[in-house]
């Protein structure tokens, strides 16, 4: 693989997403809005919700960790929330924000007519693949991981504020942080390949919509009670999608066809 | 060895046939006209010769090398230039050209100056800094010829590369094809503009509805060409008198405006008498064109 082609096509198309303020707008809007909003709703709540609220959300958050209401104080409750309420909402972050570029990777050079063009220079399947990949990877993780901080720093910001308590950084946060790359790849690998094999924007979106639903699961199985978010849960949630990446580059790599990609 | 060997190729889209036995040969240095109009294939072939569609019948061979399995070793030497202009709206003409230059593995520095010396030929050097989103239909164009010729292919697959062209850079792109074509770098060239058969090719290959209507060199073809429309645009207006003089010849009608005539001639070979004729009247002409519509006629008829 030429990895100068591969850096040519990624920063092409991270040119394209980011001349737009109608792409990067909502992909950088939307994590920061929950970054800062989020954090700060929940101190609210802690400090302000009425007690029979505030019972009723300690009781379901105490069911959840198998301990009775009483063991979880006010500041539990901020700590609870943060981490395995809001946590596995920012680890959607790279999911959401690589559909935007990803789903444009193929389908967009046919949708803007530029496929043909592409298609016939000498860059190799693997280097289209990969820098189309590249170019949705690297907003996703950079973007999840800034607001990662961003969010860790404004919850600590408060806490500590309200109840003299820092809750970042943990070692689920870091696990988090680590499966964001994971997450982000098998979600653009996935999309990459749907959106190869579809005519235009409008389907690779509506098709990788169903298709990352079952990865957007993931992140809510603590939420859910299925398992505990901690460090085990989460280091087995990493293996997983390491196989499932490298599975889903494999088969957009096989079943790569250009001619299929320019006539469907 | 040649840089084309395409023997019986077919290709079908599900129910539709979109070629049926094409054969073709290139050597190094020849062009060769495809000349049919809308469906009858003609970038259909382009897709093949380039190795991006595979063929359903027949093989195709470039330097040598099978397509489409061996697609990949020949990306180098080909360059493609598709009905779109294949370039990215969002971005200048120099970042588009870069680019593919990168994608061609040139060497910065040389890229560089090529995109300047290319841009300068066709008069666009001015639009090197503005997105090509702005451009004109025509600018675009000279831009998707630039990236064309940027990597200095020795295949060079073209398809209606004049369209939207004003007659300037449409003889300027003819000049660069045939000096290109002294230097060894062979040509396909789809059109549907009967003129650019006299301007650029050595060979020709006839299609309608994917189907090989004739194939060999230019001139023989032209010979057997039929039933072509030709319009004589003059100075000044031409009138009835001088229509019905040229009426009890040939076959004539004005054309958009009374400075236009249309000649319906049985030869190709009848064009010089026709000019002869309108000079001898007195009638100063500026341009005479085939008419592109008339290309149906002519290809049933070849």
């Amino acid at each position: 693989m030429n990895r100068k082609h591969i850096i040519d096509i990624a920063m092409k198309d991270l040119r394209e997403a980011f001349s737009s303020i109608s792409i990067w707008g909502p992909m950088i809007g939307i994590p920061l809005f929950f970054a800062i909003v989020l954090p700060a709703f929940t101190v609210y709540i802690s400090k302000y919700a009425g007690p029979a609220l505030l019972t009723q959300i300690l009781g379901v958050a105490a069911q959840t960790r198998g301990i009775s209401s009483y063991e979880l104080a006010k500041s539990d409750f901020i700590k609870f929330f943060a981490i395995n309420i809001l946590g596995p909402i920012f680890l959607t972050m790279p999911i959401i924000t690589a559909t935007v570029i990803a789903a444009d990777s193929f389908a967009g050079e046919k949708e803007r007519k530029t496929a043909e063009a592409l298609m016939s220079t000498p860059a190799t399947d693997s280097e289209l693949l990969v820098g189309k990949t590249l170019a949705s990877f690297i907003p996703a993780v950079g973007l999840t991981v800034v607001i990662f901080v961003i969010y860790a720093l404004i919850t600590n910001y408060f806490s500590m504020a309200s109840y003299g308590v820092t809750i970042f950084p943990n070692i689920v946060w870091y696990m988090m942080l680590v499966n964001s790359p994971f997450l982000a790849l098998t979600t653009i690998g996935l999309i990459v390949l749907v959106s190869s094999r579809v005519k235009n924007i409008k389907e690779a979106q509506q098709i990788s919509s169903l298709l990352v639903l079952p990865i957007l699961v993931i992140p809510f199985i603590s939420v859910f009670n299925i398992a505990t978010l901690n460090f085990w849960f989460l280091f087995d949630m990493m293996i997983c999608l390491i196989i499932s990446s490298a599975f889903v580059l494999y088969i957009s790599l096989k079943f790569f066809d250009r001619e299929r990609f320019i006539v469907a | 060895m040649y840089v084309i060997e395409a023997n019986n190729v077919g290709k079908r889209f599900k129910d539709t046939v979109a070629l049926h036995r094409i054969n073709l040969k290139l050597a190094k240095g020849e062009t060769i006209i495809l000349l049919g109009p809308n469906g009858a294939g003609k970038s259909t072939l382009l897709k093949i010769l380039s190795g991006l569609y595979k063929t359903s019948k027949g093989t195709v061979k470039v330097f040598g090398h099978q397509l489409p399995k061996d697609a990949e070793k020949i990306r180098d030497s080909v360059s493609f230039l598709g009905e779109n202009y294949s370039l990215y709206d969002d971005l200048t003409v120099r970042k588009n050209l870069e680019f593919f230059g990168i994608l061609y593995d040139l060497d910065e520095k040389h890229m560089k100056r090529r995109i300047e010396q290319l841009l300068a030929r066709f008069d666009a050097t001015q639009y090197i800094d503005r997105e090509v989103g702005e451009l004109s239909r025509g600018t675009k164009q000279k831009v998707a010829i630039c990236r064309a010729l940027l990597s200095e292919p020795k295949l060079l697959l073209l398809d209606e590369p004049s369209a939207f062209l004003d007659p300037v850079a449409s003889r300027i792109l003819h000049m660069e094809l045939n000096e290109l074509s002294r230097k060894g770098v062979s040509i396909v060239y789809a059109t549907q503009r009967l003129d650019e058969l006299y301007k650029i090719g050595n060979k020709t290959l006839l299609l309608r509805k994917g189907r090989q209507i004739a194939y060999g060199n230019v001139d023989k073809i032209i010979n057997k060409l039929r039933d072509v429309e030709v319009e004589i645009i003059t100075a000044k207006p031409i009138s009835d008198a001088v229509l019905r003089k040229f009426g009890k010849r040939w076959k004539v009608r004005y054309g958009d405006s009374n400075k236009a005539v249309i000649f319906s001639l049985k030869k190709i070979n009848d064009i010089p008498k026709v000019v002869k004729e309108v000079v001898n009247s007195k009638c100063e002409i500026v341009s005479v064109l085939y008419l592109k519509e008339s290309i149906d006629k002519i290809l049933s008829g070849a």
